[in-house]
C-alpha cells in the first residue's frame, strides 16, 4: 500500500462504524473470524522464509483468481506487504490486524536477504469490513467486521471467502479435530466471535463484576479493547467465545448472542436506573465531558477516550443530542496515536499529538453541530 | 448442596481454581465470608481460560517430554509445552495421547462438529506444490540421488493427473 493510500483511508471512517446498526447504542462492533492452515506446510512460527513466501503467494493467487461475489457492489482488496511500524499500528487501531501480527511486523528483520519474498501480509477490502492476515499465528486468518450486533450477513461473507480460498487450496483438516491450528485453543471450527460492547451503566452502578462473572461461566472471554493483555478503558469490553471445538459455528454464534442479549438488557436497566436515581449527576458528568472535548487544547488518548465514552453514554441516553454516534465513532478511531499521525501525514511527538488531537476533536464536534 | 471448603457452611458464593507449584489445579468452593477473608473480591473467574490452561502446561514437566517428537516438523512435546504452539498439522497425530486430554480440558470435547472441507480440485495448491516438488527434484538430480528424484517425479505425475 502506498503512503498516500494510508492517508486516504485515514480520512474516511470505516464502513462498519457508520450508524444505524442493531443495538449500536451498546454494541460497537461484531467481528467474526476463521483460522485456517494449508496442508503440507509447517505453521508460521516454524516455517522457513521460503515456505512463508510460498504461502503468501498461494493466498494472493487464491484471492486474485476468483471473482468475489461478496456483495452487489464489487469489493476491491488492498494488499499490504510493506509496513512501517506506524502503519502497522494504524491497522491495529482500526482492528484490521491483531496485536500478535503487529509484533511480527515490528520484529521482522528489516534487511532480510529474502526481501524479494513477501512472507507477511494482509488483504483488506476497500470498505474495511474484511481483512485476511497471512502468516499470523496461522497461515490464514479471515475476519469480517460489522457495526452493532449483526452476524448473519457477516457470517455469509466469511463463509464465501473461506469457500473461495478452499476451492483452490488444500486446508489442514482432520475429521476428528476439524481445522488444524497452531494453537489447540483454536482447533475445530477455528471460529471466533468477538463483540465490542460499551457498558458504562454496569460500570457506574458497580454491577459489572457480577455481569462479567456470569459471562465467564458461559464459555466466554472478556478482554480490553485491543485484545489480550490490554486494559479495559472507557468502559469498552471485548467479549468472545472461548470454545472452538465440539460446537457448530451456529451454536457458537447463538451462545454469544444469548449472552450479549442478556448483557444488553442488564446495561439498559443500569442506564435506566442511573437516569432515575441520579439524573443530575449523570447530566453533569456528560456535559462536563462534552465541554472538555469541545474546548481542551491538550488531550492525551486515554483522557480523550474516557471523555468520549462518557459523551457516548450521554448520546445513547438522550441527555445530549447535539452530536451523533457516527461522529463519536469517527473520533474514537481518529484520536488513536497512529491514526492521528497518518491523518495529518506527519510524525508527531507526544506533546504535538495531544495538541493536534484536541484540535481535531474540536473541529469535528464544531462541524457536526452545523 | 455444596458447602464451603473452609468453614463447611452450606453456602457457596464462589468457586476458585488454585494452581500450586506443581501445576495441579484444585477447586476451592468458598462462602462469601471465607472468600472475603482470603482476599478474593467478587471478580474471580470460576474456571481457567484456554490461555491459562496452556500457561499451566509450562509449569509441568516430564523427562520423557523431550523424547516425544513430531516426525514431520521435529518439535518435541517439551517444546510445545514451553511455546504453546504446535509446529505442523501432523503434530495432532504425533502428540495425540498428550493433546487429547489437553483439548478436552480446553474445549470440553474432542470431536469436531461444524463446517468441513470439500474435496474439489485444488488448482492453486497443485501449482505451488508442483513448483516446490520440481525444485526438490532438480536438487536431488544435482546430488545424483536419482532414486529420490524418481519418487518425486512420480508424485508430480500423480498430482498432474489429479490422483492425489
Ligand atoms: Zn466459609
Ligand atoms: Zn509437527
Amino acid at each position: 500500500m502506498e503512503n498516500n493510500t494510508f492517508t486516504i483511508i485515514s480520512r474516511t471512517i470505516p464502513y462498519w462504524l457508520v450508524s444505524g446498526a442493531p443495538f449500536e447504542d451498546i454494541v460497537i462492533s461484531s467481528r467474526l473470524r476463521y483460522a485456517r492452515n494449508i496442508a503440507g506446510y509447517r505453521f508460521p512460527n516454524l516455517a522457513s522464509n521460503e515456505e512463508l513466501g510460498e504461502i503468501f503467494e498461494m493466498a494472493r493467487a487464491a484471492l486474485e483468481n476468483t471473482q468475489i461475489p461478496l456483495e452487489t457492489e464489487k469489493i476491491e482488496f488492498i494488499t499490504v506487504t510493506e509496513f512501517t511500524d506506524l502503519q502497522g499500528e494504524f491497522l491495529l487501531e482500526r482492528h484490521l490486524i491483531s496485536p500478535d501480527f503487529l509484533k511480527k511486523i515490528k520484529s521482522r528483520e528489516k534487511d532480510d536477504k529474502n526481501k524479494h519474498l513477501s512472507t507477511l501480509g494482509v488483504f483488506i477490502s476497500n470498505d474495511e469490513t474484511i481483512s485476511i492476515m497471512v502468516n499470523e499465528e496461522d497461515h490464514l486468518r479471515f475476519q469480517v467486521i460489522s457495526a452493532g450486533l449483526e452476524f448473519d450477513k457477516s457470517f455469509s461473507k466469511l463463509n464465501t471467502l473461506d469457500d473461495i480460498f478452499e476451492s483452490t487450496l488444500r486446508y489442514a483438516f482432520s475429521p476428528q479435530y476439524g481445522y488444524l491450528t497452531a494453537c489447540p485453543t483454536n482447533v475445530g471450527t477455528g471460529f471466533r466471535v468477538s463483540i465490542m460492547a460499551h457498558l458504562p451503566g454496569l460500570v457506574l452502578t458497580k454491577e459489572i463484576n457480577q455481569a462479567l462473572n456470569a459471562i465467564w461461566q458461559f464459555n466466554c472471554l472478556v478482554r480490553g479493547l485491543y485484545g489480550e493483555g490490554t486494559e479495559t478503558r472507557g468502559y469498552f469490553f471485548q467479549i468472545s467465545n472461548s470454545i472452538t471445538l465440539g460446537q457448530t459455528e451456529q451454536e457458537i454464534m447463538q451462545g454469544i448472542k444469548n449472552i450479549i442479549t442478556q448483557l444488553i438488557n442488564h446495561e439498559k436497566k443500569a442506564r435506566d436506573f442511573l437516569l432515575k436515581t441520579m439524573k443530575t449527576e449523570l447530566e453533569d458528568k456528560v456535559y462536563r465531558a462534552y465541554a472538555i472535548l469541545r474546548s481542551a487544547r491538550l488531550l492525551n488518548s486515554d483522557e480523550a477516550l474516557n471523555l468520549l465514552a462518557t459523551v457516548r453514554l450521554g448520546v445513547a441516553t438522550e441527555i445530549l443530542n447535539e452530536v451523533s454516534l457516527t461522529t463519536l465513532n469517527k473520533i474514537m478511531i481518529l484520536l488513536k496515536p497512529a491514526n492521528l499521525q497518518i491523518f495529518y501525514n506527519q510524525t508527531l511527538n507526544p506533546y504535538e499529538r495531544d495538541e493536534k488531537r484536541a484540535s481535531l476533536i474540536r473541529t469535528i464536534l464544531q462541524e457536526s453541530q452545523n | 448442596m455444596k458447602e464451603c471448603n473452609i468453614c463447611h457452611k452450606p453456602e457457596v458464593f464462589i468457586i476458585v481454581n488454585t494452581v500450586d507449584r506443581e501445576g495441579n489445579v484444585q477447586e476451592l468452593a468458598l462462602c462469601k465470608d471465607c472468600a472475603q477473608k482470603k482476599g478474593i473480591s467478587e471478580i474471580k473467574k470460576i474456571k481457567l481460560t484456554p490461555a491459562e490452561i496452556i500457561m499451566k502446561l509450562q509449569m509441568t514437566s516430564d523427562a520423557n517430554d523431550q523424547k516425544i517428537t513430531c516426525n514431520f516438523c521435529n518439535i518435541t512435546w517439551a517444546n510445545f509445552r514451553t511455546t504453546g504452539r504446535l509446529g505442523c498439522e501432523h503434530c495432532y497425530e504425533s502428540f495425540k495421547n498428550q493433546l487429547d486430554s489437553l483439548i478436552k480440558e480446553i474445549h470440553g470435547a474432542t470431536l469436531h462438529r461444524g463446517k468441513t472441507v470439500t474435496s474439489g480440485r485444488k488448482t492453486t495448491y497443485d501449482r505451488f506444490v508442483i513448483k516446490k516438488l520440481t525444485k526438490q527434484m532438480r536438487q536431488a538430480i544435482q546430488n545424483e540421488d536419482y532414486e529420490k528424484a524418481a519418487v518425486i517425479r512420480d508424485q508430480i505425475t500423480k498430482i498432474k493427473k489429479g490422483i492425489v
